[in-house]
């Protein structure tokens, strides 16, 4: 089983739990795996009791409301009530019913019929953008991953390709992540679109300059 | 998987091939170097001149030589290798990646360079 998770707004995943483990999972970190209908607070997700409750013990106690641990877990199988350290068997955990969606945000998919697709291939995520959500002031995340903001290649044109292209580039990949905060992906992806077309054409330019114009140049001086 | 393996491999011999030409021959004695083309055309030097001369000077373990071609070259280096590693350690450390990524930091590099640009017109350097 495999789960996506979203940490200061980047999408993760998927990872099985051995892999989440080494995460730093809050009892507000929002994950989604193949079955949910909606992204969830890790506390409410049934299978992720434990990895929650032993990062709290090792890392943050006074980080644990017990209410929450009792809500979230009431209706599922009991290991968040086991003793903290106690290890995660993905197996056992595929056997009980780990959907439980208790979902203050969405009442009005309560009616759905929940752990139907929980074998199946985990899919992309449906992504959060109904309108409980922004009422209820939760943050609208973005379904694709932060597009690469090709800086590596923007500061190695500037150096290399001697042209005022790549402060350009520079100041285009500047934009790549906010942006995909501020407005989504598909802004943000069109400025690393952008910085890369910069890049290569700041590349090619340079090129073209040293082996083309300027010997025929000189040659026309000759 | 076989055109990945050629990829790497041809990407590796180019890179050594690269290093080993910087490491052995000095860009000043020889002709074949490219020159800075906008150097040519304005008279002025660009953010990288100096930069081939800076990497014989760092192969051959020289980094004060190369400081004095081209410090902002060798700045480069280092801020290039740390978004290579953001990038690599995306998932564990995705704070980091949007540390390294955000406006602020970003437009501080290119008013770096910028100020670099003009400066070393004006000094010389």
């Amino acid at each position: 089983m495999k789960f996506w998770i979203r940490i200061n707004g980047l999408q993760e995943g998927p990872m099985d739990i051995e892999q989440l483990k080494a995460q730093k999972i809050t009892p507000t970190t929002y994950v989604w795996c193949a079955g949910m209908k909606d992204w969830a607070y890790a506390r409410d997700v049934a299978d992720l009791q434990d990895i929650i409750t032993t990062n709290c013990e090792s890392e943050e106690p006074e980080n644990i409301n017990p209410q929450n641990i009792v809500t979230a877990t009431e209706n599922s199988f009991s290991a968040a009530t086991e003793p903290a350290f106690t290890e995660t068997h993905p197996e056992q955990t595929q056997e009980t019913n780990p959907y439980e969606q208790k979902t203050e945000l969405s009442a009005e998919e309560q009616h759905s019929p929940q752990a139907e697709t929980e074998q199946k291939e985990p899919v992309q995520p449906t992504f959060i953008t109904t309108d409980t959500h922004i009422k209820s002031n939760q943050p609208v995340y973005e379904e694709r991953p932060c597009p690469s903001n090709n800086m590596v290649w923007a500061i190695l044109t500037t150096i290399f390709c001697c042209q005022p292209l790549g402060i350009v580039a520079i100041i285009l990949a500047a934009q790549v992540s906010s942006k995909y905060y501020e407005s989504g992906y598909d802004t943000a992806k069109k400025y690393s679109d952008w910085t890369a077309i910069l890049c290569i054409a700041n590349i090619v330019l340079a090129i073209l300059l040293v082996s083309v114009f300027t010997p025929l140049l000189l040659f026309a001086e000759i | 998987m076989g055109r990945r393996i050629i990829i790497i491999s041809v990407a590796a011999i180019a890179i050594i091939a690269f290093l080993l030409t910087y490491l052995l021959f000095d860009p000043t004695a020889y002709e074949i170097f490219p020159k800075c083309q906008f150097l040519a055309y304005t008279g002025l030097k660009c953010p990288g001149c100096g930069s081939q001369r800076a990497i014989h000077d760092l192969l051959n373990g020289k980094l004060c030589e190369a400081m004095k071609f081209n410090a902002v070259f060798v700045l480069s280096l280092v801020i290039v290798a740390i978004y290579i590693y953001g990038e690599f350690i995306k998932i564990k450390h995705p704070a980091f990646y949007h540390a390294i990524s955000s406006r602020t930091v970003i437009y501080s590099l290119a008013a770096i360079y910028i100020a670099w640009w003009i400066l070393r017109n004006i000094f010389n350097w």
